[in-house]
């Protein structure tokens, strides 16, 4: 829509002013169809952020935002000076960090094997089974997992035994706390990941590849010269965009894997905010909170946008 | 933050509603303005001894609401002479409602609180938002019977500023399996002692005949129910206790930490399902329904579903209770607060003293022994018949959907205040249990105490104690590890928690 707005307008001349007035009559159509997408930001994503004042304040709902005493940055230095301070910045960046290392690249690499499958039939019906899991709430897949990891009559750990070998704590260790998190993220995820990359590589142009053929490359030089970097901006990209949430853990998985033999390694910003903010009714704590996650997330964006526009590639803005 | 996405979202409506100018969209936004928990707030000034009661009423249930035209809330409305509008609110989210009620300013003139003691409704009730009702319950002849003890609990800054729901005191109890303690040629445990013997030989003597060592003694959960039992059996307070003048935490008992020796035992014998600080409830339920384990830790009450489920998957299978286990301090179980949410008069929607005075005194109606039947067994050929001039569900399931799950919400008296009706057995025993526990329940002197900190942070204490406790059981920590454990919860806040506490205790007891 952005690029129709540039296209060139004629037979109305004059002043400046009339001409772009002439010129958003021309694409009257357009602008109305944009307005509810404009509003929608505005009446959801930018009045709301007024909220994030009452992080400053000591918010209390029977006074309102107005009437609730400030108290300038006192939430964010009890967050800052709180003993778990540095036990919830560690976990929350481990485990944001392997989900970038291990997970990131794998809907891509999924993606590629899709795409390299040349029986119409076979793909489609394999992509539908990829995307199951991303429909099983995590409930269910908690449920599955203690199914499965158990110590008592756990599916992997009675293979363990049957073979020979100790039997492994998944659930109720320290050392497998992130294993777990991570592999569960990539069962449920990873098909449904692929989704944007599919679209990217079905835009690649056929002929480059029948071109790169005739010159004798094989499926390996095709992928490697066309493919990727067909889709590399994309995933520059999506990339850009997953460090936006860095910090977002997920609530959820993570709060039903929790128990008393991993919370050391396991609490993070998510899990905190609802144990102490939101559940002891801390609206203002809870909010500065959640700005502080915010901001590290604006700052790995605009961190992130510049890398990748100085490697040359046209980043998000 | 979720009121004003809310009163964003409210604005947001009507914003789109006028700039796209469609009457329907501005209808919506119409309609979003006047929640539906507020009453006129007209004619009340007016024909109040005349005309019936105008009553809003924000309350929880549990499935679905129910339709105002009823007939179980029409004959509430004809017995208690009162027009009620009452705005039902699921129960998974009705502390975010009340916050969020509160934060509009437009409240109802009852309104239910869960959380009464959470910091933004001890500020709202400090800032005078709710009427003080202390002084007028003894002019309320079923009011003024409900137990004093309990209101002190719900007392901020010595005052009452609501009617507490009343649940019964004490209801933990052992639920094990009768069958199983046959079969292994035991009797009902008396002692900790005996209590072991029986675990132990539910998991080690083939309890279930099957030829394969499969089951367990105890199941538990994560948040540990039973151990808490175990603790009072033994001798440890009931969360807290008070020495010396001085409030003081149940770990800090030794009493506390022998329970925890106990549970360690448990454990390192196999005598305790081993991935229970993994489990919720609902599995810690399987376990007993699905017969791998032999006795769980609970509410008595539910043993009649334990029952119930056993008996369709197992014939013959058995289920028994036991609530009294001698221990150093003789019989002693620990005993709750006593109530289960609070209904508040917000002052802006009660404006008179005299409105006040009716309100109370729908309540007090509620309580007649009319209305209790009618909350608690529903319409009679409807929801239950009589059979022997005892009271029988004709459909219960019927009976929880259009009344148990909302209407008896409303109720002040305990549950069981309705006319008795037919029981199992089991049912009479553990109800006689439950009733006779009262003198041996424990009570946490904390109930009735305030602590900021307490307000601000316990849920960041909390985990400190319980992880060092589950770490210490399952052998990943020793008894060193434990103390270092107290220490960190009193660097967190914990002492200031006992501080504020002791000094509380103090002025009420002064």
């Amino acid at each position: 829509m952005a690029e129709t707005t540039t296209l060139p307008v004629r037979g109305t001349g004059g002043q400046p002013g009339s001409r772009k007035l002439a010129r958003l009559m021309k694409n009257k159509w357009l602008y109305l169809m944009a307005l509810p997408g404009m509003l929608y930001f505005i009446i959801f994503k930018y009045f709301p952020m007024w909220g994030l004042l009452i992080s400053f304040q000591e918010y209390q709902p029977s006074l309102g935002m107005l009437g609730s005493k400030w108290v300038g940055f006192d939430h964010f230095h009890r967050f800052f000076f709180d003993a778990s301070f540095g036990m919830l910045f560690r976990n929350t960046l481990l485990l944001a960090l392997y989900n970038l290392v291990f997970f990131f690249p794998l809907p891509i690499l999924l993606a590629l094997l899709l795409n390299e499958i040349r029986r119409e039939m076979f793909k489609r019906f394999i992509q539908t089974i990829v995307y199951v899991p991303h429909f099983v709430s995590w409930v269910v897949v908690v449920g599955i997992s203690y199914i499965f990891f158990t110590t008592e009559g756990g599916i992997v750990n009675d293979i363990l035994a049957a073979v020979g070998l100790p039997k492994i704590d998944f659930l109720m260790s320290e050392e497998w706390f992130r294993t777990m998190i991570i592999a569960q993220v990539v069962w449920k995820e990873t098909g449904w990941g692929t989704i944007i990359f599919l679209a990217a590589l079905a835009g690649v142009d056929q002929q480059l590849y029948e071109a790169a053929r005739i010159d004798g490359a094989g499926r390996l030089r095709q992928l490697w010269h066309i493919t990727l970097p067909a889709i590399r901006s994309v995933i520059v990209i999506l990339l850009i965009l997953r460090l936006g949430s860095f910090l977002d853990t997920g609530f959820e998985q993570i709060f039903l894997m929790l128990n008393s033999m991993n919370r050391e390694v396991g609490e993070v910003f998510d899990t905190y905010v609802y144990n102490v903010g939101i559940q002891q009714g801390q609206f203002s704590y809870s909010t500065a909170v959640g700005l502080f996650k915010s901001v590290i997330g604006l700052v790995l964006v605009v961190g992130a946008n510049k890398l990748a526009k100085k490697f040359g590639e046209s980043g998000l803005f | 933050m979720k009121k004003w996405q809310t009163k964003w979202k409210k604005t947001g409506i009507l914003a789109m509603g006028v700039l796209l100018g469609t009457t329907l969209l501005a209808g919506c936004g119409g309609n979003a303005n006047q929640p539906g928990g507020v009453a006129d707030k007209d004619k009340t000034a007016t024909g109040e001894a005349q005309g019936p009661l105008k009553l809003s009423i924000m309350s929880l249930m549990y499935a679905e609401p129910p339709k105002a035209d009823s007939d179980v809330q029409k004959t509430v409305e004809a017995y208690t002479n009162s027009k009620l509008d009452i705005s039902w609110v699921p129960n998974s989210m009705y502390k975010d409602k009340v916050n969020v009620t509160i934060g509009s300013g437009e409240l109802p003139k009852v309104m239910l609180v869960q959380n009464n003691k959470d910091s933004n409704i001890l500020n709202a009730v400090r800032s005078g938002v709710f009427w003080e009702i202390g002084p007028y319950i003894d002019d309320y002849p079923n009011l003024s019977k409900m137990s004093k003890a309990v209101f002190d609990n719900i007392k901020v800054d010595g005052k009452i500023y609501g009617l507490y729901r009343a649940r019964d005191l004490s209801t933990f109890g052992l639920i094990y399996r009768s069958d199983w303690l046959k079969n292994v040629g035991l009797s009902e445990p008396k002692t900790v002692d005996d209590l072991y013997a029986v675990l132990k030989a539910f998991t080690l003597d083939d309890p279930d005949k099957n030829g394969k060592q499969d089951t367990v003694g105890l199941t538990e959960e994560k948040a540990m129910e039973g151990f808490n039992v175990i603790a009072s059996f033994m001798g440890a307070p009931n969360g807290w206790e008070v020495k010396d003048g001085k409030l003081s935490p149940d770990f800090l008992a030794p009493e506390y930490f022998e329970a925890m020796k106990f549970y360690k035992k448990l454990y390192d014998e196999k005598l305790i399902k081993q991935d229970f600080p993994v489990l919720n409830n609902q599995q810690k339920k399987d376990d007993i329904n699905q017969g791998k384990a032999g006795m769980v830790i609970s509410n008595m009450i539910d043993a009649a579903a334990y029952q119930a489920s056993l008996t369709k998957t197992f014939p013959g299978a058995d289920v028994d209770v036991v609530s009294r286990i001698q221990g150093p301090k003789g019989e002693r179980t620990p005993g709750g607060q006593g109530y289960n949410s609070v209904f508040m008069f917000p002052k802006s929607s009660v404006k008179t003293e005299e409105e006040l005075k009716q309100i109370l005194n729908f309540f007090d109606k509620l309580s007649d022994q009319t209305m209790l039947d009618l909350l608690g067994w529903g319409a009679e050929g409807k929801h239950y018949k009589m059979e022997d001039s005892k009271p029988v569900f004709i459909d219960q399931k019927l009976f929880d959907t259009e009344v148990g799950s909302s209407y008896l919400q409303l109720q002040v008296a305990k549950y069981t205040a309705k006319t008795p009706g037919m029981e199992t057995p089991l049912m009479e025993k553990y109800g006689k249990m439950i009733r006779d526990n009262e003198e041996i329940a424990v009570n946490n002197p904390s109930n009735a105490l305030v602590s900021d900190t307490q307000t601000t942070k316990g849920n960041e204490l909390k985990p400190i104690i319980e992880d060092a406790r589950t770490k210490f059981i399952l052998g990943k920590t020793d008894e060193a590890g434990w103390q270092k454990a107290i220490e960190d919860w009193r660097k967190a806040g914990g002492d200031k928690v006992i501080e504020e506490f002791s000094a509380h205790y103090a002025q009420i007891n002064s």
